[in-house]
């Protein structure tokens, strides 16, 4: 663990972050769309 | 539907999103604890593990989309589909390229002392990035579907045929500047344990399957919000004429054609 | 073949009569221009002695910036009165009326580039056959930033955010070109004009891809927009 070690931290906490962010966004909004889809189709 | 997108199956996408979060969890895992330090660049060299996997897969985002687009311009495979995959595709592959430019810069800062080198490959990405920014851009301008199908196809094209130039000309301004500063020593690492080996290739695996996943739900979620669209207009315009019938009155029912429809602001 | 050119020609001429009359590009969009090189050049405190080895960039900024401005004119030109449909209506082949458009852009940037480049002479000597690659990379390089500039423009002419969207579309793709027309000119510029021929030959490329994308998808285009 030399003293590089925040920067490391820092990447891979932002990409861990940033996809997992982008996937609960997506995942959320898809399960509202398939609800609302179910409900106003004839 | 005559085209078929090769999307994975439904059933299956669970297991698919299920995998991809477990090879990104074990890649993080590997990267950070189980490979040895480099000889050279100590620990700081284990983001190399985020940073190619991103370059990777923004690369292949973008290729997915200017193929995309060249089927939806191709008369004989056109399918609004192909443009729900392009712009999806476009999402993901901004993410990725910003991604990457993030762990570069987060990389370089303790290799070459500064958050940002003009290298060859973080000027190119750089500029793919504003590329595809523009892209998404676009793609919000509004118009009916085929409309905003059309433009973005075009665009993504155009698009993807300057990133070979911009590569091209990136690479040899690069080369121009040997100036034997520290700034030339590529952010390269010798991949000589096996253990390193292994983590670079499960984190490239892992991330392309995170990508097919999340584009798939993408895809599927455009779909649903344009569809709904229509459904609802449709829905919308049956009211108003059985609205008008009941009360006897002889209005016309305007007869649209719910795929020329006004503004589907919704979607990307 | 003659029925393109002539097409092209009737468009390019009309363009540009239509400036003549308007002035908008000698009026406003040149003296931006200059204006954009003075304000680059105070940013920049000329006392630091920098001016020389910067100009090449600064010179094809500025005419980037200008070339937008230059773009939206051309567009809008067409959005007044109906005339992008008399446009569809006429039977011009739409890859003539693409031609035709690029020229005119073409010549309004070729006319501030050259006053640009009198600013620029003042900075320093030019040596003979620094000329012919200036010249030619002026050429190549005005001629892809024109191509991409109206595929865009159109592109993005049903839009009403197209001012804002054009610049973030077409900038990107054109750093390629402002890369090779600085490189280009720096060597020029110092006397070592072999070095800019790779450049000038990457201009020719790009400019060649974008009139050929443009020339094909503007039929298209205009129908869309």
């Amino acid at each position: 663990m030399d003293q590089n070690w925040p920067y490391v931290v820092a990447g891979y906490t932002l990409a861990v972050v940033v996809l997992a962010t982008y996937s609960i966004w997506l995942l959320r909004k898809l399960a509202r769309a398939r609800k609302t889809a179910s409900t106003t189709t004839k | 539907m005559s085209v078929d997108l090769h999307m994975p199956p439904r059933r299956a996408r669970p297991f698919l999103g299920f995998a991809a979060l477990l090879g990104v969890a074990a890649t993080v895992v590997m990267g950070l604890f189980v490979v040895p330090k480099d000889v050279a660049q100590g620990d700081a060299y284990r983001l190399l593990f985020v940073h190619v996997p991103a370059a990777w897969l923004s690369y292949l985002a973008f290729a997915v989309t200017a193929l995309a687009s060249v089927l939806y311009l191709v008369p004989r495979t056109r399918d609004i589909r192909w443009d729900y995959l392009a712009g999806a595709s476009a999402e993901l592959g901004v993410i990725f390229t910003a991604l990457m430019l993030a762990v570069g810069s987060l990389w370089g800062r303790p290799i070459w002392g500064a958050w940002w080198a003009w290298d060859a490959r973080l000027t190119t990405t750089a500029i793919l990035f504003f590329l595809y920014l523009g892209y998404l851009a676009l793609r919000r301008m509004g118009g009916s579907p085929e409309q905003r199908a059309m433009r973005s196809a075009i665009a993504g094209l155009t698009a993807f045929i300057d990133v070979p130039i911009v590569h091209f000309s990136v690479t040899w301004w690069a080369t121009l500047h040997q100036d034997g500063s520290v700034f030339n020593e590529k952010m390269q690492v010798h991949i000589r344990d096996t253990s390193m080996q292994l983590t670079l290739l499960l984190g490239v695996a892992a991330f392309t399957l995170l990508y097919v996943y999340l584009c798939t739900q993408r895809v599927q979620l455009l779909a649903l919000e344009e569809g709904m669209a229509e459904r609802e207009l449709q829905a919308a315009i049956e009211e108003r004429v059985a609205r008008s019938g009941a009360t006897g009155t002889a209005s016309s029912a305007p007869t649209t054609d719910p795929s020329t429809s006004a503004t589907t602001a919704v979607g990307v | 073949m003659m029925q393109l050119l002539r097409d092209a020609r009737l468009v390019f001429v009309k363009d540009l009569r239509i400036e003549l009359r308007a002035r908008i590009v000698i009026a406003q969009i040149v003296p931006f221009g200059v204006l954009v090189l003075l304000l680059f050049a105070f940013a920049l405190d000329p006392r630091r002695g920098m001016l020389p080895t910067v100009a090449p960039g600064l010179f094809w900024i500025t005419v980037l910036l200008a070339s937008i401005l230059a773009v939206g004119r051309s567009i809008a030109v067409e959005s007044e009165h109906g005339a992008r449909d008399g446009l569809r209506l006429s039977g011009l082949d739409g890859g003539a009326i693409f031609v035709g458009k690029v020229g005119a852009i073409v010549a309004e940037l070729l006319a501030l580039e050259v006053l640009l480049l009198l600013g620029t002479f003042v900075l320093y000597d030019v040596s003979a056959d620094g000329i012919l690659v200036l010249t030619l990379t002026a050429l190549a390089a005005t001629a892809g930033i024109a191509a991409t500039g109206t595929v865009y423009g159109v592109l993005a002419s049903g839009a009403k955010v197209r001012e804002t969207l054009v610049p973030l579309l077409v900038l990107p793709i054109t750093a390629p070109v402002l890369l090779g027309a600085s490189k280009a000119f720096e060597s020029a510029l110092s006397g070592r004009s072999g070095e800019a021929w790779p450049w000038v030959q990457l201009l020719g490329v790009f400019a060649a891809l974008y009139l050929t994308v443009g020339f094909v998808a503007f039929g298209a285009l205009l129908e869309e927009a």
